[in-house]
């Protein structure tokens, strides 16, 4: 059933567009850096705005640092530390949500309280409220994204979760004298993990978001190191004169977002269990 | 008669809801045979289905007692809905492995139920209803029961295979001597199936006895309402008229729609009196 | 008595990826005003489709290949957009299976009934409100004002079935289209609105297509039956000769398969009928039952059956007799 997914998965083809300029873009992010676009921080006053070369595919900024090294090398770091949010948010989420809603009452009402309290918290706050406690521009902000990200991740889940939960094929392992233990892992799991596929690729869209958005407010990854949103942020005032330094890391940070949730619809329509459902 | 399996005495389930508490089950005391089928009939939300549950150990009782005959009695329950009942992403082999634990086994309980090789390794979409029932019936087979509850096991399928599976379950029980509580709220079905029908109203049971006899000599005015409107092309049955009034009764839950209310029957409750040989009728009114 | 609604060798086929699947049959019906003929059949029958082609519900895949569908004489496949609507709600009324999907959750019955009254002619609120409460009443709710002020959820199924049919008679529709309105509903309820729609046939001449899995069920309300299997009308007659004098193959056998409260445990064998059911995956010549008939013989999966009539009972077998 997982080929046949994948097949009208390959056969939609926005979403395999998606993908594939997507998977280009974190190959390049890996392997640029290593072929010398890596010279990110020093600077070479001597050689601002260099015209466009096999060197400087995307010119210098004003301190004559190569843009394609920053925006590759700030891939790694956008893309990455959003990564680390994300399975964060998905692996925690998807624990606590699973555990939370097949076991019912107390535990339930407990985490439900408690993620709708986190979600009505801004994120930037938890973020500054990590960062303070664990140290400033470690990338830990990361981990506070996807604390962020969990209230919606957890809502999900638990809705699907809820929703085989009362299906009578557990019902049926129960009579059969099977543990909640292997009720989760054999029935719950395989039921939900579209569910998880399809809002891992959600939550990843939305930290990238949220981690360009830090760099941007100087709370995430702080200077020399490059973030596409702190690059925005750093030629900011040059939008007038030098627009393309705005334009190139917001233009990297739209698409790989725009990518994500492509893909993630991609998933949604291949996985849809409708299709599984006998009519 | 046989030897007692299942003592069932004074059941009780109340569900707590915003509106207020339901009483599922209010009293319920009955047995149920070695070997015999015992045929569980009302409306929706008579009870029915959780005292299937409850017996089939996946709702707590509140009060009263379950009794198996031995210990080493097995219960086993199959549902009403067969595509709610197995997982999607389950083969056969494997849904019916999740009981019996052997794949030589697996596949003779499937033979057994009337599937093929073929059908081992299909996913459920891949089946139609009644082939997707079967599986659920080889799936409690696999525990070795000598208990099953039937919680209307025909009632989502077409006709063609309605009959087809009510045959399997009566050479089943020939074959494996189960003894089987029968739930529905087609009298027809249960007449054709069921040795005792009960006839259960809002968690009470309100007649239980032979089916001929229930069929034939209803005693409670709540079962002749029943087989009033049984649809039946070979007789017209005369009009039963129920009445509908507003009143709170605090003994017999049909007072309020019963033309034959007295005031006792508003007041205290009618506890299940012999009528005949193991005709039992909980009616103030129709006591002999 | 005039026909309110004539289908005349209606044809319809859906498109799906393995190419086209012809789900209804040169299928010919007549209904009479005051007349309610009940469509029996098993799921995946055609039945549905029928329902659907009628309210011009098919969905997209679905076409009408040929055929008419005659209400007062005009036909509904060659009308489109206004003319159809108009047609629509003019002349046909529908009630679903499951009336708590069919009503809104989220307004009063009183809002949707006014809305529903609207649709036909533009009145004050107080004129649909009368009108509302008279249909509550006609469809035997005893406490209209009450109910008008209540939501769906409110209501027990059989007073939600009750609404529905109200609604659907609210513009006097001269047919009303019953989608297995009782399937949901207990046996008890079932008998109320079956008794509802006997009252509302006879009392405003109201042709009723009756569309049931259940040959009891049509028994009990049904002038005439009409035996639907593999898309075609297999069978058609008054109740009393399906019942005792069933000509199909398929009609035997399903009359044999119920199971009947007349009979006990051991006092009767069900017949299960051997196979599964029609599938209109393959395009297959021939007797749409001849895979599962008994009596089938070679030309019966050659031949495609015509229609035999006597006496106002036909029925589709190229066998001259089967008993």
């Amino acid at each position: 059933m997982f080929k046949r997914a994948m097949k009208r998965f390959v056969r939609n083809k926005t979403a395999m567009t998606a993908l594939i300029i997507f998977l280009v873009l974190v190959l390049s992010c890996i392997i640029f850096p290593l072929l010398g676009y890596n010279d990110y921080a020093e600077l070479h006053l001597e050689n601002q705005y260099a015209p466009v070369s096999l060197r400087h595919p995307f010119s210098t900024d004003n301190l004559g640092r190569d843009v394609f090294s920053r925006i590759v090398i700030g891939g790694r770091y956008t893309l990455g530390l959003s990564f680390v949010a994300t399975f964060v948010a998905l692996f925690f989420g998807t624990l606590i949500a699973v555990v939370s809603a097949y076991k019912g009452g107390w535990l339930d009402q407990a985490v439900t309280g408690v993620s709708q309290a986190v979600s009505a918290v801004p994120y930037v706050l938890i973020v500054i409220i990590m960062e303070v406690s664990l140290g400033w521009g470690k990338g830990y902000y990361s981990l506070a994204v996807g604390i962020a990200n969990m209230p919606a991740v957890i809502a999900r889940v638990r809705a699907a979760v809820l929703k085989v939960r009362q299906r009578e094929f557990i019902s049926a392992a129960r009579v059969a004298g099977k543990s909640d233990l292997h009720n989760v892992i054999f029935h719950v799991l395989r039921n939900i993990y579209s569910t998880v596929l399809v809002q891992f690729c959600a939550s990843y869209a939305a930290s990238i978001v949220a981690c360009s958005v830090l760099g941007y407010l100087e709370i995430g990854i702080s200077s020399p190191t490059p973030e596409w949103g702190r690059m925005v942020a750093d030629n900011f005032h040059l939008i007038t004169t030098r627009g393309y330094l705005v334009f190139i890391p917001c233009l990297f940070i739209s698409v790989s977002v725009l990518c994500v949730t492509m893909i993630s619809h991609g998933l949604r329509d291949a996985l849809d269990p409708k299709e599984y459902q006998h009519d | 008669m046989n030897k007692t399996l299942v003592e069932v005495s004074n059941l009780t389930k109340t569900f707590h809801s915003d509106q207020g508490e339901i009483k599922a089950l209010d009293g319920v005391s009955f047995s149920v045979s070695e070997g015999e089928t015992l045929g569980v009939v009302g409306e929706s939300g008579c009870g029915k289905t959780t005292l299937g549950r409850v017996l089939a150990g996946l709702v707590r009782r509140d009060e009263g007692t379950v009794v198996f005959a031995d210990k080493t009695r097995r219960k086993q329950i199959i549902f009403q809905d067969p595509y709610n009942s197995v997982d999607p992403y389950w083969t056969v082999e494997r849904i019916v492995m999740e009981t019996c634990n052997d794949r030589n086994e697996a596949i003779q309980l499937l033979n057994k139920v009337g599937l093929g090789i073929r059908e081992k390794d299909s996913y459920p979409h891949e089946l139609s209803g009644g082939q997707l029932q079967r599986v659920g019936i080889a799936r409690a087979l696999g525990a070795k029961p000598d208990f099953i509850v039937c919680d209307e096991p025909v009632s989502a399928l077409d006709v063609s295979y309605q009959s087809k599976i009510i045959s399997l379950l009566e050479e089943l029980q020939q074959q494996e001597h189960l003894t089987y509580l029968f739930i529905s709220h087609d009298l027809a079905v249960v007449r054709h199936i069921a040795d005792r029908i009960m006839i259960m109203y809002k968690g009470q049971i309100m007649e239980i006895g032979e089916t001929g006899e229930i069929i034939k000599n209803p005693v409670h005015p709540y079962t002749e309402f029943l087989l009033s409107a049984v649809p039946s092309p070979f007789e017209k049955k005369e009009n039963f008229d129920i009445r509908d009034d507003k009143v709170v009764s605090k003994g017999c839950p049909f007072a309020p729609r019963c033309p034959y209310r007295q005031e006792i029957c508003l007041q205290k409750r009618c506890e299940l009196k012999m009528h005949g040989d193991g005709h039992l009728v909980a009616c103030h009114v129709k006591e002999k | 008595m005039t026909e309110a609604l004539c289908i005349k060798n209606l044809n319809v086929t859906y498109r799906v990826s393995q190419g086209t699947r012809h789900v209804l049959r040169d299928v010919s019906l007549t209904l009479k005003k005051g007349q309610i003929r009940a469509i029996v059949g098993e799921s995946g029958c055609g039945k549905s489709t029928l329902v659907n082609t009628i309210i011009s519900r098919l969905p997209a895949n679905g076409r009408i290949e040929s055929g008419q569908i005659l209400i007062d004489g005009q036909d509904m496949v060659s009308l489109k957009g206004d003319g159809l609507r108009r047609m629509r709600f003019e002349k046909l009324g529908v009630v679903f299976q499951d009336p708590f999907s069919a009503l809104d959750p989220s307004y009063t019955v009183e809002r949707q009934i006014i809305e529903t009254v609207n649709i036909k002619r533009k009145t004050d609120r107080k004129t649909a409100v009368r009108m509302g409460m008279e249909m509550l009443t006609a469809c035997g709710i005893r406490e209209p004002q009450e109910i008008m002020k209540k939501y769906p959820h409110e209501l027990s199924g059989g007073l939600q079935q009750r609404v529905m049919i109200a609604m659907a008679l609210i513009n006097e529709p001269e047919i009303l289209i019953a989608d297995e309105p009782t399937t949901a509903l207990d046996v008890t309820v079932q008998k109320e609105i079956l008794k509802l729609l006997r009252k509302l046939a006879d009392e405003r001449q109201l042709a009723v297509l009756f569309v049931t899995h259940s040959l009891d069920v049509a028994a009990m309300l049904a002038d005439r039956i009409a035996v639907f299997y593999g898309g075609q009308v297999v069978e058609e007659g008054r109740i009393e000769d399906i019942f005792n004098f069933p000509l199909h193959p398929y009609t035997q056998a399903l009359l044999k398969t119920i199971p009947s409260i007349e009979y006990g445990k051991n006092e009767r064998k069900l017949m299960p009928i051997e196979g599964e059911l029609f599938s209109f995956l393959d395009e297959n010549e021939g007797c749409c039952f001849a895979p599962r008939c008994p009596y089938a013989r070679e030309t019966c999966f050659r031949v495609s059956p015509v229609i035999k009539e006597n006496m106002g009972h036909s029925y589709a077998c190229l066998l001259e007799e089967v008993l």
